[in-house]
């Protein structure tokens, strides 16, 4: 390879990655979701200012080891804004894509339609919810995880999961909701206000989403930039 | 989601407290549903006249609700989603409050009740299709998860992988070693309440040993021992041997035999003149199953069952001696745990498990073996038994067939029971632990077949001794070795975290537990009275469980035991994190936990029953420096056999350990974390087994000085011992995050006990064990990691299709180094210089021990030690030399390529110790060795692993 084609590339490198890079701005997020394309929708899902995922990683050491063939267990927990209307739409969007129309009746698919809609609209002007799902590479894990996400209530876990802003370092979960599926997972609810003053504002700098949770060491914790979520001047949350 | 109906209740309470001032009465309600629960987010509305209008209140998260109102009558509503249900009709007073308690049917805020419906999956997408769908919504690096998925996995390494371990011969083929890991997995969601995982997992190895040592060379064998440039020693005469050769009429012929099994040099080097390269052969499958179901309600079941079973031989320095075991190990589950209220959860656990064991030596069944060798005083009732007396060489490879069989039956079962209570800021966890286990036909090592020692203290080398048929020692097992043993234990424990502040977290418990001292159901246990470092002549063996031990003051002990019941562990707890920026940023921690280790299966089941008259030891003793026994009539020489003592202190007390931990993580940035932290260990009661019974150092026959000469050595099992551990760490980790996961961290370690097992230099000065711990390093650096390797910036002309996206995408490397420092060891002299029967002897120091260039022939200066003076004790103190340091790097490099169908194919190439570091083992460090100071074995070197898994 010569140094002008090596040039070359190293102009051309940032120049392809622009377009990844800003993708979520590109998109409109204010489209109808009906519009969005599977790979946007997905975007949004998993590398949107509203949805982080953190991996917790446990490296089985020595000749011999392992977990059902596993060498390495990955935790992963799929944390998102449920509250934030892109969310919900990529996940009307990605639900309306995989489903089977040419199995539906007319009716079906009306109903259906309606109910993915409303879905989107959903009024949460009083709450922030937060969704957590759960995966890992090994069974066991999962089954662990699950246990626990189901047997917690709302009062078990308001000494575990908080949402945390400069103004207000612990907010308490307000509800839960044990997973129904697993996409989604569980639903972790939190007011808007605390003591008559908004938890979160445009000013603020970030919001963190602490669990204390298990195969989390020592706890999930999860940090969005408030400044990427907004758009034109106004907080998606 | 399916509403429930609910039955509307309403009681109506009145109460009046008089107040002039107030303007308007106060209702205080509370809201629960039919079950009892109490409902936050529920809205309450009050309808009073035209010109009051309509109040509506939200219940809190205790299901309560406040609220002042003008006096009037109130038609009283539970607003459910665009309906309202009517309640009751009250009467608010001016001066009065009312209280209300209304079941009512449950109900969120409505768009909370739109949020919990929220879900992806719906009647018209099939489990297989949703499954997909999770898929693509949740990626993972795994393959996901359909209604059937699962796993099939290879991991292969063999000997053409490997780089030469540092003592294998030069010039000839590495060691056999053939290593396949294979296995299966398969999970089927069956509903979505009910999922079931089946695993097999086998193992099959057949792995050359590298067992190097030092054996009689030809000459030796036929008497020769002119290539030592020692002098041989006629022990009768006490003049040298003519040329260094014994005469061959004075071979013993028990040595003769034995020699049969001894196996000529097969190395040039010679002080490690053979190697034992016979496979190490390990077979395993194991099977394991799980069900998991989900009830309504959110119960949820888990069954677990797994199967184990283990076939292996035990491949010694000398071939003949290659011993076989077999295991099998079962475990059985069932877990549940329920919600039971909003704050209530409750969790219980049932288990069983069950293991048996068994080792047999390779003469095993082979009857007339031990009676043909000619050894008077030996014999066997079961076949089982037979093979090899131990013949102790020292600075030679022992020939024998150690303490097999060895054989065990374990049972346990137990419940685990807990309840979580949440309250606010608070969460309370209580709860048990019941359970019983059980040791059956447990045996160890009978010591029927004798064992013999030979320290070359009579010619001046341990293999001239045992041709000439002269132990210094001797001692064989008389009695049944079979133990059966059980105990019962529970544990009650109640813990709470506390949210004091936003900023501060508190967590306390304490845990009181109770570990019955194990008892045999044969209740063949019998120890000395008194049990004393100097037990008294009018001592004397005293069966338990019968009324002379009662008459003697141990009511309180329960037959089949001879330890008192420890009662009194309580164990407290404290934690705190404190948080002074908020949000974990910065926290601080500290910790405090008091911890019981009560002494274990191993530590009774090795003494309970093994005391006179149900099992012992005899022994017997030569004169120093003249020989009084001989093989062929080992224990009716010079001195009478001596029975010796395993006693159990009566007031044995469980080991408890305090450990406190100071800490301090800081979020350097999102993902980085950094920890500074401090932790002690401070170890009390800690068990020990002390040698007793001891003559002070002297001249003349050992047994005839013991403080009770009718008896041999005494091992006591007491609780006199301490440990304690100072260690600080800095480490530093990304989780896992645009590719890269890092965990890495320096450990300081300094870690101190006394005197813990084995011989000591002087038993009456245990004090003067006080020493590092020989397993730890004082410094440890460790790195794991793992990095997606970004392809696309290495080949920017990647395109997302095709062959680029099979060869490039999926490719990481995964990683873990460990460097640590020397572990300590202790330079001692098996040869008793003291004379007083306790092999731990040390001799004196007279320099540090360290030389500037250490190497496997000589690791430390063995000048600066010399023999200690004649019965004395050296002063060489335990752990003061290091062994050579540890160096490993563990490289995996791994493939994943996805399939067309989602189809997952994995290749991995394990590297283990990828630099091929030569990990050296500690030297000999007997000084009476003649290999004091040389290295003999050294870790494995480089192995490679191939594994190819499929994930459908």
């Amino acid at each position: 390879m010569n140094k002008y084609r090596i040039i070359l590339y190293i102009f051309l490198l940032p120049a392809c990655l622009a377009p990844l890079s800003s993708s979520v701005q590109a998109e409109s997020i204010d489209s109808p979701f009906q519009d969005w394309s599977e790979k946007y929708s997905l975007n949004i899902l998993n590398e949107s200012p509203w949805a982080n995922n953190e991996t917790y990683i446990r490296q089985l050491r020595g000749v011999g080891s392992g977990i059902q063939g596993e060498k390495e267990i990955y935790n992963t927990y799929f944390v998102r804004f449920l509250s934030a209307k892109p969310i919900r739409k990529a996940f009307a969007r990605v639900r309306e894509l995989h489903i089977d129309y040419a199995k539906m009746g007319e009716s079906e698919k009306s109903t259906f339609q309606k109910e993915n809609q409303k879905a989107v609209d959903m009024d949460l002007k009083d709450w922030i919810v937060v969704s957590v799902a759960f995966r890992s590479n090994v069974p066991r894990e999962e089954s662990r995880v699950d246990q626990f996400l189901m047997g917690q209530t709302t009062e078990t876990l308001k000494t575990r999961a908080y949402l945390s802003t400069a103004k207000f370092p612990r907010i308490e979960i307000a509800d839960y909701i044990p997973p129904t599926e697993k996409i989604v997972g569980a639903k972790f609810i939190f007011p808007r206000t605390k003591d008559g003053m908004d938890i979160v504002t445009a000013g603020d700098e970030k919001i963190v989403f602490e669990f204390d949770a298990p195969g989390s060491d020592p706890l999930l914790r999860t940090t969005f930039e408030i400044e990427k979520m907004m758009l034109e001047g106004e907080l998606i949350l | 989601m399916t509403r429930q109906k609910l039955l509307f209740l309403l009681v109506f309470l009145l109460i009046l407290l008089g107040s002039s001032l107030l303007q308007a009465g106060t209702v205080n309600g509370i809201v629960r549903n039919d079950a009892g629960i109490l409902l936050s987010n529920q809205k309450i509305s009050f309808s009073g006249s035209d010109t009051l209008g309509e109040r509506i209140v939200l219940s809190d998260l205790e299901g309560k609700y406040r609220i002042e109102l003008q006096a009037a009558i109130y038609r009283v509503y539970h607003i459910l989603g665009q309906q309202k249900v009517f309640l009751q009709e009250i009467s608010v007073d001016e001066s009065g409050e009312v209280t209300i308690e209304s079941t009512v049917e449950e109900h969120l805020d409505e768009t909370l009740q739109a949020i919990k419906e929220f879900r992806i999956g719906s009647s018209t997408l099939s489990s297989d299709d949703y499954q997909n769908l999770a898929e693509i919504i949740n990626p993972f690096p795994d393959k996901g998860k359909g209604w059937l998925y699962g796993s099939v996995y290879e991991f292969h390494r063999n000997d053409n992988f490997d780089a030469r371990n540092f003592f294998d011969p030069v010039g000839e083929p590495l060691p056999e070693y053939k290593r396949n890991q294979f296995g299966a997995t398969v999970g089927v969601i069956l509903s979505p309440n009910l999922t079931f995982q089946g695993n097999y997992d086998g193992l099959r190895i057949i792995q050359g040993s590298t067992e190097v040592s030092h054996v009689p060379t030809s000459l030796m064998r036929n008497g020769d021992f002119s290539e030592l440039e020692e002098a041989l020693i006629d022990p009768f005469s006490g003049e040298q041997f003519a040329g260094n050769r014994i005469p061959l009429d004075r071979i013993n012929p028990v040595a003769l035999k034995v020699l049969q099994v001894i196996p000529s040099p097969n190395l040039d080097d010679f002080d490690r003149n053979f190697v034992n390269n016979d496979p190490f052969v390990n077979y395993q499958d194991n099977w394991s199953t799980r069900m998991d179901y989900t009830a309504e309600d959110n119960s949820k079941l888990i069954i677990n069952y797994s199967l184990t079973d283990r076939d292996r031989n035990d491949v010694e320095d000398l071939p003949a001696f290659t011993s076989h075991r077999s295991d099998r190990y079962q475990a059985v589950s069932i877990s549940f745990n329920k919600t039971l209220s909003e704050r209530l959860v409750s969790y219980s656990r049932l288990s069983f498990n069950r293991s048996v064991s068994n080792g047999l030596s390779p003469y095993s069944g082979s009857d007339g073996l031990l009676t043909s060798l000619g050894i008077r005083g030996l014999l066997l009732d079961d076949p089982l038994e037979e093979g090899y007396p131990d013949f102790e060489l020292s600075g030679y490879a022992d020939p024998g067939d150690g303490n097999n069989p060895t054989t065990s039956a374990r049972n346990g079962l137990e419940l685990d029971l807990s309840f979580t209570y949440a309250m606010n800021n608070h969460s309370i966890q209580f709860g048990t632990e019941i359970g019983g286990s059980q040791l059956n036909n447990y045996r160890s090592g009978s010591r029927h077949r004798g064992r013999f020692d030979f320290s070359g203290e009579f010619t001046g080398d341990a293999f001239a001794d045992f041709l000439m048929g002269f132990p210094n020692a001797s001692s064989k097992g008389i009695g049944t070795d079979r133990v059966d043993i059980r105990r019962k234990h529970w544990e009650f424990f109640l813990r709470e975290s506390w949210k004091v502040h936003p900023k501060l977290d508190l967590s306390m418990g304490i845990t009181y537990s109770f570990q019955q001292p194990y008892h045999s159901i044969a209740n063949n246990v019998s120890s000395f009275y008194p049990l004393l470092f100097e037990p008294p002549a009018n001592g004397k063996i005293i069966t338990f469980g019968t009324q002379e031990t009662r008459n003697l003051g141990f009511a309180g002990v329960q037959d089949g035991s001879l330890v008192y019941p420890d009662r009194n562990n309580w164990a407290p707890r404290l934690s705190a994190a404190f948080s002074p920026l908020g949000s974990n940023q910065l926290v601080l921690r500290g910790s405090y936990t008091l911890f019981y280790d009560p002494p274990d299966e191993r530590d009774f089941s090795r003494r309970l029953t093994r005391n006179y008259p149900f099992f012992y030891i005899v022994s017997a003793e030569s004169l120093q420096d003249q020989p009084t026994i001989n093989l062929e009539d080992p224990f009716t020489g010079a001195t009478p056999p001596a029975i010796t003592i395993q006693g159990i202190s009566p007031n044995l007390s469980s080991p408890y350990f305090h450990f406190w931990r100071l800490s301090v993580q800081n979020e350097l940035a999102p993902n980085w974390n950094i920890e500074a932290s401090y932790s002690g260990r401070r170890g009390i009661h800690t068990n020990r087994s002390i040698p007793a019974n001891v003559p002070t150092p002297g001249e003349g026959d050992i047994q005839e000085r013991r403080p009770n000469p009718e008896y041999g050595k005494f091992t006591i099992f007491d609780d006199g011992g301490n440990y304690s551990a100072n260690e600080f760490r800095l480490s530093l980790d990304k989780r896992f995050s645009k590719g890269l996961s890092l965990n890495s961290g320096m450990i300081w370690n300094k870690s101190i006990t006394d005197y813990h097992w084995g011989d000591p230099n002087n038993p009456r000065d245990l004090t003067a064990e006080k020493g590092p711990t020989s397993w730890q390093a004082e410094k440890r650096f460790y790195l794991r990691y793992i990095i997606d390797i970004p392809a696309h910036f290495i080949f920017p002309w990647r395109t997302n299709a095709g062959f680029y996206k099979w060869v490039l995408d999926g490719w990481r490397l995964s990683g873990i180094t460990d460097i640590a420092g020397g572990r300590p060891f202790t330079v001692y002299d098996s040869s008793d210089p003291n004379n007083d029967g306790v092999y731990g002897d040390r001799p004196d120091r007279i320099g540090s021990g360290a030389l500037s260039s250490p190497s496997v022939d000589q690791w430390f200066n063995t000048a600066d030690f010399v023999a200690a003076q004649p019965y004395s004790f050296g002063n060489s103190g335990r752990g003061i030399l290091k062994g050579p340091g540890r160096q490993t790097w563990d490289i995996s490099v791994i493939k994943q390529t996805r399939l067309n169908q989602g189809d997952i194919v994995e290749l991995r190439i394990a590297f283990f110790n990828a630099l091929n570091n030569v990990n050296f083992d500690n030297p000999v460090a007997n000084f009476n060795d003649d290999s004091f100071g040389t290295i003999f074995g050294a870790d494995r070197a480089r192995e490679i692993e191939v594994a190819l898994k499929y994930s459908f």
